[in-house]
């Protein structure tokens, strides 16, 4: 039987002494201490209004994106041969994804997140606001991210869509004594159909096919 | 000279001049009563009656501190380590009223120095 395995110990919690500063305090150290001090009181408010900036002008840039999808190209995906289609189909979904997560993280940061303090938590605010400035900074690094993420994705599905092939063309199959071709239409011109078919144009007689079937691709 | 043999005790109705001074006891005084608080890595709480005019004040000590220009350059690791040991620089941060003192600043002009040592276990 093997001996029973002792408990992990929780890691140590760091304590901390305080002890005077080595010789005498200079007005150097008061003009530090308030430069500090004015760092952290104003911290929150400088990261919100970053993230409240980052938000605006990152919004701006997708509304460009948008609106530069719209000068030229092909806009349906159905047109796209299949397997790009899926691509296409899959970043989307990505950049809807990250697009939303970017707008929700710099939402947070810029306004930060609606939930109620314990007010046990609330031993100093300027040390809350400082934590909270922390998280709300850690939002916005994630959500400029993801937003730039989504642009670029949304840039690459655009880009896919417009320079994607084709989806293969629905033929006809032609049947006559002389044989089956099978092909898109070219022209019809007095009753004889001319197809392009993989072995080069080819025309039937249409007052001798015995069967038309349109087939969605050529065997 | 350090006033805090003077310095105004609580109840007393007539609040300390603003004065920017410091005293060698200012420092003992505050590392003797302040208090240290740790709610999350990387940022402590020393929290104590101002050697100068008593209040309790508290002074959040960091590690790091938002700043725009670091938004993306800067390490987001930093913030999280601990505060090592190192000397601080402090200052009265009361927001009671003190004659004469700037509007840009606050406290009552009391300034002195702390070494922090991290002591784990």
């Amino acid at each position: 039987m093997s001996p029973a395995t002792p408990p992990e110990r929780p890691a140590p919690t760091p304590t901390y002494r305080l002890s005077p500063g080595p010789g005498r305090a200079t007005i150097a150290d008061l003009r530090t201490a308030q430069e500090r001090d004015r760092m952290l009181r104003t911290e929150l408010a400088r990261v919100r209004a970053a993230a409240t900036a980052w938000r605006n002008g990152l919004g701006a840039l997708l509304v460009a994106l948008i609106g530069f999808g719209l000068i030229k190209g092909r806009t349906d995906v159905s047109q796209l041969a299949p397997a790009w289609a899926a691509w296409v189909g899959l970043l989307l979904l990505l950049a809807l994804v990250l697009g939303a997560l970017g707008a929700l993280l710099l939402i947070r940061a810029a306004h930060g997140r609606p939930a109620v303090t314990e007010i046990r938590a609330l031993s100093s605010i300027r040390a809350t606001d400082h934590v909270e400035a922390l998280a709300s900074t850690a939002a916005m690094r994630w959500g400029i991210a993801s937003t730039l993420g989504c642009t670029l994705i949304l840039v690459a599905a655009v880009g896919a869509t417009w320079y994607g092939p084709d989806r293969d063309k629905p033929a006809l199959q032609v049947t006559t004594p002389a044989g089956t071709a099978c092909g898109s239409v070219v022209r019809l011109d007095h009753g004889v159909l001319v197809l392009k078919t993989k072995a080069g144009e080819i025309a039937s007689d249409l007052t001798a096919a015995s069967t038309i079937v349109a087939v969605p691709q050529c065997p | 000279m350090a006033d805090h043999h003077n310095a105004a005790r609580p109840g007393n109705p007539d609040p300390l001049p603003y004065r920017e001074v410091t005293d060698e006891e200012y420092a003992v005084i505050a590392a003797s009563q302040f208090t240290v608080e740790e709610p999350r890595s990387g940022t402590l709480i020393l929290r104590g009656p101002c050697p100068r005019c008593h209040t309790i004040i508290d002074i959040p000590v960091v590690s790091g501190v938002f700043r725009t220009s670091r938004l993306l350059g800067g390490k987001l690791r930093h913030r999280q380590q601990a505060v090592a040991d190192h000397v601080e620089p402090m200052m009265c941060t009361c927001e009671e009223g003190h004659p004469g003192r700037p509007d840009d600043v606050v406290g009552c002009g009391a300034y002195w120095t702390l070494t922090l040592s991290r002591q784990d276990g």
